[in-house]
């Protein structure tokens, strides 16, 4: 698919956090809330999503919690933890001055 | 989350996510089928992502590896027959491996417990490449006072001694220190106290002593009494001023010191204080702790540069030399170099054991891993891992490996007594333990689990490869020539190991026959051997001559002996070499000076160990002090002084004296069992006990069948003086044996492994070629139903079979040329390249091959061919 690109390993985790930070959500809601805000660039593949969610799970940035959906089904919904909310706002931070350090170098030929 | 529920959620989780996937899917407008499968593809597959899931579960990993060890394990025991014959041939790879082991840790590596830090240690002596020469205390004193290399520095001298009173005597080897060895090595006293570091010489603790933990156990009963009382040290009392910790019996791992007087003490067999002041009395050694950050190299330099400047404030006579500062290890650096050789070749023998016997199991596990195809191919295609099958086919091997090295480790234990008789009587005391201790222990297991993932890689890659409609058709055809191929070549690598590993025991056991069978210019057997110091009882030259003399009458009055003598060393053993010889007609200066081995004999002493005198006569009672000076030298010195014109009559000048020539003796061997012979005097005892007369061995020839016991002339001797003590007896072979020792051992621990080496090749060869007719069953079937006599499916078979075999042979023996000059300096007596050795393992290992072809292809041509038809 043209104009779709795959995510840098260790990004992923960083768009979770921020999805994670507007709303709790399960798996399949993740998926397609970062499409939707990506405007349908970021292919998110779901067979790397679910390792990163339990990753951060283990790591205890993200809290998972079985409830209801809408369609009355019982799934997992993940919410950003308080440690999970500090590392969104560090890892932010760090992505903002990266990426300001990139594109000066870019601009600057 | 216990490990079910974690499972069930997970399964949930991804349930859920395909089928709201899926939903939106159908919603767009396909069908449900194709919006299921599209959902399991955006997932990269279901159970894929399950595992990558799991992978990210922490402490997952060693659960899984617990659950592949049950399943490997129950699998295992459901094929005992595999299981038992992969076990049993590593066990006892693993079992001489860990052996072999234990003998170098005991002998060259292990330190003794409790020596902190023993890396920092090094060893001080003078010299270079293979020298080893001693220092004189007052140049290590200096370098004490003076280095910036070295933390400390601790004098030391090995001896014996004599403890107890004269009814209860008991000898004792012995380490003379000062002050602050104990400090140096870092040790606490089990009782009492240990000398401080600067009370060498000083008076309160110049008659002390500090004993071992074994020999206050042994000896005291652990009493702690003992502490601050008196004991006879050569008859004269000294005090006891501690006990070392329990297991420490010197620094040297071999030799087991019991005592450790400090020095500057006064006592019967010790170094005399005198001569320690001495800068030209070189009889001390020294161990030393380097600064921390200081290498041997920077200490080495350093002390050259202090002992060169040091000899010429002093103007000493003694050119000065390197000082050589050698890593310490449980062996001194001396012996150490000697000892490295054999050491090596015996760590090759048995690594180079395991190596095969890996092989062929890597073989056998590639049978069983292409058996288990199908069963593999399923679970590829049901979205299993090839990790995850590598690592439980890898899991298997591991615990084959591990049961083994276990198995092999108790072989190990059980036998090392096997392997200390083997080891000759030696004339000092040892401390062995041969049995694997902690760090044998570790070593063999790390070894099995290197040795298992390596074996186990290539038959789970194998196994695991990615043809998965042939295999699960079960289409064994197209699969089998490439197993064979992968299955053959290990058996050809096996079988060029083997020929290396059989032509390198081959020449040892064939040099090891040839010395036992050498003529030596002497007759050891029936000659009984024993040691004596008189030093240690407190004589003198006056009262040795004495006691030699009644000995020398009192013994020939045991039964059963023909003759007795004494010398001053043993021949094979070392001797002692003077300089400055030359024939008395050739003046001083003409010819350059020429140097001879000596050896100060009794009278009687050619005939005891039966060494034939060529011309003129033997000593005789009228050979004294006051007679002129006379020796029987050997043919080589016979022929070099006077090339071939009788000898006897004429004389010599060596080390400033005049001797006349009373006889020629013919050449033996002097130092060891090779190279080349020296010029030889022997000096009668009589004329030499000013300079000889302390250590004699006294030798014993018995009539044939006789073996005079050690009490016999214990006895004998006490008779004399009980203060006197028979350091060791022992007849004369095994007083001898250390010179055989090494090639001994080499060719008994090669024998073995060369045997194992060849059930292990019968094992490989037939393996494969059973496997091969096993899969080509059907075929012979068809070959025999059409007409094929049974001789022609048996010939087929076997030279088939035998391709393989004879090119790993081949290819080994060409390595064995390569590489066995490697050990030829090791091998006395036999070429490196000797013929009938490798013709011997050559033809051996071609009988081999046949006979393990020859069974299976046996089973081959009695296919029924009707039935195997029907099995298809």
């Amino acid at each position: 698919m043209p104009g779709r690109t795959e995510l840098v390993q260790g990004t992923l985790e960083l768009l979770i956090l921020k999805v994670l930070a507007l709303e709790p959500a399960h798996g399949y809601g993740i998926c397609q809330r970062l499409d939707q805000i990506s405007r349908g660039v970021f292919q998110v593949n779901a067979g790397s999503m679910f390792p990163a969610l339990h990753r951060m799970e283990t790591k205890g940035w993200v809290a998972g919690e079985w409830s209801q959906t809408e369609n009355n089904r019982r799934a997992k919904y993940y919410r950003l933890t308080r440690k999970g909310r500090r590392r969104l706002t560090t890892e932010t931070k760090q992505w903002a001055r990266a990426s300001l350090a990139i594109t000066h170098v870019l601009e600057a030929g | 989350m216990r490990r079910p529920d974690r499972e069930h959620d997970l399964d949930d989780e991804l349930r859920v996510f395909v089928e709201m996937e899926a939903e939106a899917r159908q919603q767009a407008g396909m069908s449900r089928e194709e919006a299921l499968r599209t959902a399991a593809l955006k997932l990269r597959g279901i159970e894929q992502s399950k595992e990558r899931v799991r992978a990210v579960w922490p402490g997952y990993a060693l659960l899984e590896f617990l659950r592949d060890m049950r399943i490997a394990v129950r699998g295992l025991i459901r094929r005992p027959l595999f299981t038992a014959v992969i076990v049993f041939t590593l066990a006892l790879a693993f079992g001489i491996n860990a052996s072999i082991y234990s003998l170098v840790d005991a002998i060259l590596l292990r330190s003794p417990a409790g020596i902190r830090n023993p890396s920092r240690l090094v060893e001080l002596a003078r010299g270079s490449g293979a020298s080893f020469v001693d220092l004189s205390y007052p140049i290590l004193d200096h370098m004490r006072n003076t280095s910036t290399t070295l933390a400390d520095l601790a004098v030391i001298r090995s001896g014996e001694a004599v403890i107890g009173e004269p009814d209860e005597l008991e000898v004792v080897a012995t380490l003379q220190v000062t002050g602050n060895y104990f400090d140096l090595l870092g040790l606490t006293p089990a009782a009492g106290r240990f000398p401080f570091p600067d009370e060498s010489f000083h008076p309160e603790v110049a008659q002390a002593v500090v004993i071992t933990h074994r020999l206050w156990e042994d000896r005291f009963g652990a009493d702690p009494a003992i502490v601050g009382a008196s004991l006879p040290l050569g008859g004269v009392p000294v005090t006891i001023l501690g006990v070392t910790p329990p297991g420490f019996r010197g620094h040297v791992g071999l030799l087991g010191m019991d005592l450790f007087p400090v020095l500057g003490l006064r006592a019967p067999g010790l170094v005399e204080p005198e001569s320690l002041d001495n800068a030209d009395d070189n009889d001390v050694s020294a161990i030393a702790r380097l600064v921390d950050g200081a290498s041997r190299d920077a200490a080495r330099d350093e002390l050259t540069a202090l002992a060169a400047a040091f000899t010429e404030d002093r103007g000493l006579t003694a050119r000065p030399s390197p000082i050589r500062v050698d890593r310490y290890m449980a062996m001194p650096a001396g012996p150490r170099a000697d000892a490295i050789g054999p050491f090596a070749v015996l760590v090759v023998v048995v690594v180079l054991l395991l190596a095969i016997a890996c092989v062929n199991v890597a073989n056998m596990l590639l049978a069983r891993a292409l058996e288990r195809r199908r069963e593999i191919a399923t679970r590829l295609a049901l979205g299993a891992g090839r990790g995850r099958i590598v690592r439980q086919l890898l899991t298997e091997s591991l615990v084959l490996f591990i049961a083994a090295a276990l198995a092999g480790l108790l072989i190990a234990y059980w036998s090392s007594g096997l392997l200390t008789s083997l080891l000759p009587a030696l004339p000092v005391p040892l401390a062995l333990r041969l049995a694997p201790d902690m760090r044998v222990f570790m070593l063999t297991l790390s070894i099995a689990a290197v040795a298992a993932i390596l074996t186990g890689l290539v038959p789970a890659l194998r196994a695991t490869r990615r043809n998965l409609i042939d295999s699960i058709r079960g289409d064994s055809g197209g699969l089998s020539p490439r197993r064979s191929l992968l299955g053959r070549s290990l058996v050809g690598l096996q079988m060029a190991a083997t020929v290396v590993l059989l032509v390198g025991s081959g020449l040892f056991v064939r040099a090891a026959m040839t010395t036992e069978n050498m003529d030596l210019g002497f007759e050891p057997e029936g000659v009984w051997v024993g040691r004596l110091d008189l030093r240690l009882s407190g004589y003198d030259a006056e009262r040795a001559e004495r006691f030699f003399g009644n000995l020398r009458e009192r013994v020939a009055d045991l039964g059963g002996i023909t003759q007795a003598s004494f010398s001053h060393k043993l021949p094979l053993g070392s001797s002692s070499t003077l300089s400055g010889l030359r024939a008395e007609e050739t003046p001083e200066g003409q010819a350059p000076p020429l140097g001879a081995d000596f050896l100060v004999v009794d009278r009687g002493w050619f005939d005891t160990v039966r060494m034939p005198l060529l011309t003129g006569r033997d000593f005789g009672a009228d050979d004294v002090e006051d007679a002129p000076r006379v020796a029987v030298i050997n043919e080589t010195m016979a022929r070099q002084l006077w090339s071939g014109d009788e000898a006897v009559g004429r004389r010599f000048v060596l080390g400033g004296a005049v001797f006349e020539v009373i006889g020629v003796a013919a050449d033996a061997r002097y130092h060891g069992l090779e190279g080349e012979t020296p010029r030889f005097v022997y000096l009668p005892l009589a004329q030499q006990y000013r300079m000889r007369w302390d250590r004699m061995f006294l030798q014993l020839r018995a009539e044939s069948g006789m073996r005079p016991s050690r009490a016999q002339v214990e006895s004998v001797i006490h008779s004399i003086d009980e203060t006197v003590p028979l350091l060791d007896y022992a007849d004369m072979r095994t007083a001898l044996s250390m010179f055989f020792l090494p090639l001994r051992l080499i060719s008994w621990v090669g024998g073995v492994a060369g045997l194992v080496c060849l059930i292990l090749g019968i094992v490989g060869i037939y393996g494969v070629t059973f496997h091969a007719v096993n899969q080509r069953r059907y075929e012979l079937g068809v070959r025999l139903a059409l007409g094929s006599p049974p001789r022609r499916i048996w010939t087929h078979v076997v030279r088939r079979g035998m391709s393989a075999p004879l090119i790993g042979v081949a290819l080994g023996v060409a390595l064995a040329l390569a590489v066995t000059h490697f050990v030829g300096a090791l091998l006395v007596g036999v070429s490196a390249l000797d013929p009938w050795t490798f013709g011997g393992v050559v033809v051996t290992l071609i009988l081999v091959a046949l006979v393990a072809n020859a069974l299976p292809a046996l089973r081959a041509a009695r296919v029924d061919p009707m039935s195997t038809l029907r099995a298809e």
